[in-house]
């Protein structure tokens, strides 16, 4: 597996290179701030709905860039750790005949230190609690490959056209202290797009289908002492298990299938651009133990209902940009009562959890047009959190609602040709409301002293965030520019004794 | 290419609908309420009835351990239950004619997913003389297992004779998710232990007195672990008896230590009497019958085969498991252990050892409900004869 991942990388840098190396005509530098531009400029871009490309296409644009960052401080969730990440990425926009197509592909190399808590998972999510905890400190190692695709048709008979995006991810990774695990996981995303036009106006429609696995294999280097672990179930409630001997966990396995669709609306016109977007989708998430004796550890079923908009105003001199969008995410957590003759049998299954999440934001972006993309730019973002979990029973409960305000700032030097972009941010996070009530048989236990109890901390601390970037991009030929970018947070509570560092350094081309 | 293509997201299609299918219009959990009725129809008329019984709900998943007392006609309600696989035991202590009646009476493995009311029925038997008071099964660091050792304690007022007490381990060998459903030729499996090892101490029936307060060692190997390997806790130089094999020279025999005699060997292999490092099901008992190796049970489906023994001969018994999580796969009935308990790891020193339930003129008496889970305490490091027992006088403990 590892010999096609490093094959997969190659392949791809390889295309993409030569493609875009090929693509790389015309006059004028294709600054960072440039490409930054070209991607806020499209509202269908940043939408579900690849075919309304046909009307709303990207500018032309590739980009290739090495990123080393680091994240420092204690500031963080528990499974977190400190991390380092290796970051390679490169994607984009071409006509392709009279269709436009746009790629992007992006490979992560994370190595992070003293986790806790994580045994075995490379993607936590909130919401898919049947996962498997220990409270050793450990580094954990992970690499992941993500490709993108979007492509979209001319419009057929000036009235419809087609598109379509894809994602494929492929992950691996391996826990480093006993108890430890070695990974895989994929997903694949496949959205399927029409786009009608008509004068002014774009009616669209797209579906969504996803499929995702995990296999997560639990091992101690160390065979004659177990490990002790703990199958998580949701809000603290866990099952006492360990890692080690015949009486050890097994392979744990997941299967994850994600249906849903939405609609969209786009107005275009004098300098005008609206699009509004609305869609469903429905997820089922079910997590195994033992793929030759299948054992249910439970599953999730999750609904979401999402919607967006986007307002740009836009003259050869400023471009103005409104966003707003939300979601109301709910997951069902399901148990299931099981017992074992040939095979494990389900007796009966039961709704244990739920997980509420409505999630709002507000955005406003100004860009002032230069020669280098944009002189200067500035914006703002508010957003609401609202998270409601409840394990049924034994009665449990997190709830926690956030606000957060967001300010940002760039500025675009050219001297000479060179572009100098420097960024200035700064955020803070107020919490309004937080309470986390365990209801479970085992209160004392590490994982709620250690684990619940810090990890609610950091939820629901009043904090602030600032920050600073510097860019420096310089042309070296055709419309090639390389950058070097180095960019730097700094985030801390304001009642726990506690930080966070975050800092990268990025080295690119666009063109 | 586009045939594979149309083929494979059918085939997906196909696959999550019937995931989707699977948790269609699955309920939230709710609180179940169970009743429970208490009979002793089996227990001799002549013992007094005890004013209550003192139910307990143990659910191993979910943590859930509920006690409560029932009224004086043997009857109560528990509510607040999570549906799920439950022990329900039911006990009581009456003390008569100069003994301790216990009555116990357990359901097993019960799932309970709806309100629902259980009868169970009680047996009583008077506490236990000899017991298994420490059991070192777990072996130490460098996979060294030659040093287990089985402590017996008696646990009575009376001098008590182990001349042909016998110890012996319970099929199958270590907790497995594999349920054995025993053969047996009267029908009823459930009035018997099924064995792979025992293992007798000779005599004549007065040759090896235990005074109360003392207790024996039986050894795997009677030699001094300490030398042999420095990762282990135990000199067993001086134990009374010894699991020795004969026609081996692997393993030496030790002549101060008795040599007991393997009766039943279905599971025993090799150079030594190596009990499960995982932990075994562990029975003491003076057997009703002569031994007989040329007749075997089996479970239904399988090839394993072991000796039944009735369960009125045991004179004590012990569960010994994994870890916590399989307690619900026990093997020993519930009436002579009604839990488990465990040290969860191997080749770690650590052994199990009775809690001490009183201290009387200098002596000790252990705790014997007939529930390991309650009864045992896990020892970082094993001990022969910890708290003091005493030793025989015809030990070579005692020259």
């Amino acid at each position: 597996m590892k010999k096609n991942m490093k094959r997969y990388f190659l392949i791809s840098v390889m295309v993409l290179g030569i493609a875009l190396s090929a693509a790389a005509q015309g006059s004028g530098t294709d600054y960072p701030a440039r490409v930054e531009l070209t991607k806020v400029q499209s509202a269908w871009f940043n939408s579900a709905n690849a075919a309304g490309l046909s009307v709303d296409p990207l500018d032309i644009y590739h980009e290739l860039m090495f990123g080393y960052g680091l994240g420092r401080g204690e500031f963080r969730l528990q499974p977190e750790g400190n991390t380092n990440i290796l970051d390679i990425a490169t994607s984009g926009a071409a006509k392709l005949g009279r269709g436009f197509v746009w790629g992007s592909f992006d490979y992560k190399n994370t190595s992070a230190k003293d986790t806790r808590f994580n045994t075995m998972t490379l993607n936590l999510e909130d919401d898919l609690p049947f996962i498997v905890s220990d409270a050793n400190v450990s580094p954990w190692k992970k690499q992941r490959y993500d490709m993108s695709f979007k492509a979209a048709t001319p419009l057929v008979a000036d009235l419809v056209a087609f598109g379509v995006s894809a994602k494929y991810f492929t992950e691996s990774g391996a826990k480093q202290v006993d108890p430890r695990c070695t990974d895989y996981e994929y997903g694949i995303t496949v959205e399927p797009a029409l786009a009608f036009h008509f004068g002014g106006h774009t009616v669209g429609l797209s579906g969504i289908y996803r499929n995702g696995g995990v296999r997560e294999v639990p091992v101690n280097s160390n065979s004659q002492q177990d490990q002790v672990a703990y199958i998580l179930r949701g809000l603290g409630n866990y099952t006492d298990a360990v890692v080690g001997s015949l009486s050890g966990i097994s392979t744990f396995y997941y299967k994850r299938n994600l249906y849903g669709g939405s609609l969209q609306y786009g107005f275009g016109g004098r300098g005008l651009k609206l699009l509004a977007e609305g869609g469903y989708s429905y997820q089922m998430v079910d997590a195994f133990q033992t793929p030759t004796k299948p054992q249910r550890m439970g599953s999730t079923i999750q609904q979401k209902v999402f919607g967006k908009a986007q307002i740009l105003a836009e003259s050869d001199e400023v471009l103005s940009k409104i966003t707003a969008e939300g979601f109301h995410r709910t997951t069902e957590g399901v148990e299931f009562l099981q017992e074992l003759g040939v095979e494990w049998q389900t007796i009966d299954k039961y709704i244990r959890s739920n997980y509420d999440l409505w999630h709002l934001a507000l955005g406003y972006d100004f860009f002032r047009k230069g020669e280098a993309g944009y002189s200067w730019m500035a914006g703002v973002k508010a957003a609401y959190d609202e998270h409601n979990d409840k394990y049924i029973l034994p009665a449990s409960s997190i709830s926690y609602k956030n606000v957060t305000g967001e300010l940002y700032a760039k500025k675009n030097f050219l001297i000479g040709d060179v572009s100098v972009l420097g960024t200035i941010r700064g955020a803070y996070r107020k919490n309004l409301d937080g309470i986390y009530s365990y209801g479970g048989p085992e209160p004392e236990s590490v994982i709620i002293t250690e684990f619940y109890n810090k990890d609610f901390e950091y939820k629901t601390a009043d904090c602030w965030k600032a920050g600073a970037a510097v860019n420096v991009a310089f042309p070296i030929g055709g419309r090639t520019a390389m950058f070097c970018q180095l960019e730097g947070d700094y985030l801390k509570p304001l009642d726990l004794d506690c930080k966070r560092l975050f800092a990268t350094l990025t080295v690119g081309f666009t063109f | 290419m586009k045939k594979y293509i149309i083929l494979a997201l059918s085939l997906l299609t196909v696959l999550s609908c019937t995931q989707f299918e699977d948790l269609k219009g699955v309920a939230e959990v709710q609180p179940l309420t169970t009743g429970i009725t208490v009979t002793a129809n089996t227990v001799d008329p002549s013992v007094p009835r005890p004013d209550s019984y003192t139910v307990r709900f143990i659910n191993y998943d979910e943590k859930l351990d509920i006690t409560t007392k029932t009224d004086a006609a043997g009857k109560v309600s528990v509510g607040n239950l999570i549906p799920g696989r439950y022990n329900v035991t039911v006990s009581a202590e009456v003390a008569h004619s100069g003994f301790t009646y216990y009555f116990s009476g357990t359901v097993t493995n019960k799932v309970i997913t709806n309100d629902t009311s259980l009868t169970i029925d009680v047996a009583a038997s008077k506490a236990g003389a000899l017991v298994l008071k420490e059991i070192y099964f777990n072996g130490s660091t460098g996979y060294y297992f030659k040093d287990q050792f089985y402590e017996v304690y008696n646990n009575s007022d009376d001098v008590q004779y182990v001349d042909g007490l016998c110890i012996g381990t319970l099929m199958p060998a270590t907790a497995s998710t594999t349920i054995y459903n025993w053969i047996v030729p009267d029908g009823h499996p459930e009035n018997y232990v099924y064995l792979g090892a025992v293992w007798q101490i000779p005599g004549s029936g007065t040759d090896y007195p235990v005074a109360p307060g003392e207790s024996i060692i039986i050894a795997q190997g009677a030699q001094n672990h300490k030398l042999i390997k420095e990762t282990s806790p135990v000199d067993l130089s001086k134990a009374e008896f010894e699991t020795f094999m004969v026609n081996q020279t692997v393993n030496p025999d030790n002549p101060e230590s008795v040599n007991m005699t393997l009766k039943i060997d279905f599971n025993v292999f090799g150079t030594q009497w190596l009990s499960s490092v995982f932990g075994c099901a562990y029975v003491i008992f003076f057997p009703d019958r002569e031994f007989d190796n040329t007749t075997w049970v089996q479970p239904d489906g399988y090839t394993t085969q072991a000796k039944e023994f009735p369960i009125d001969c045991i004179v004590d018994a012990v569960e010994l498991v994994n870890n916590a999580t399989k307690i619900n796969q026990k093997r020993m009935p519930t009436i002579l252990d009604a839990g488990a308990t465990f040290t969860g790891g191997t080749y770690t020193g650590k052994s199990v050892s009775r809690k001490i339930r009183e201290s009387k003129n200098g002596r000790n008496f252990y705790m014997d409900t007939n529930n390991s889970s309650d009864d045992f305490v896990v020892n970082e490091v094993a001990e022969v004869r910890r708290d003091g027992a005493g030793i025989p006088s015809w030990s070579p403990a005692a020259k």
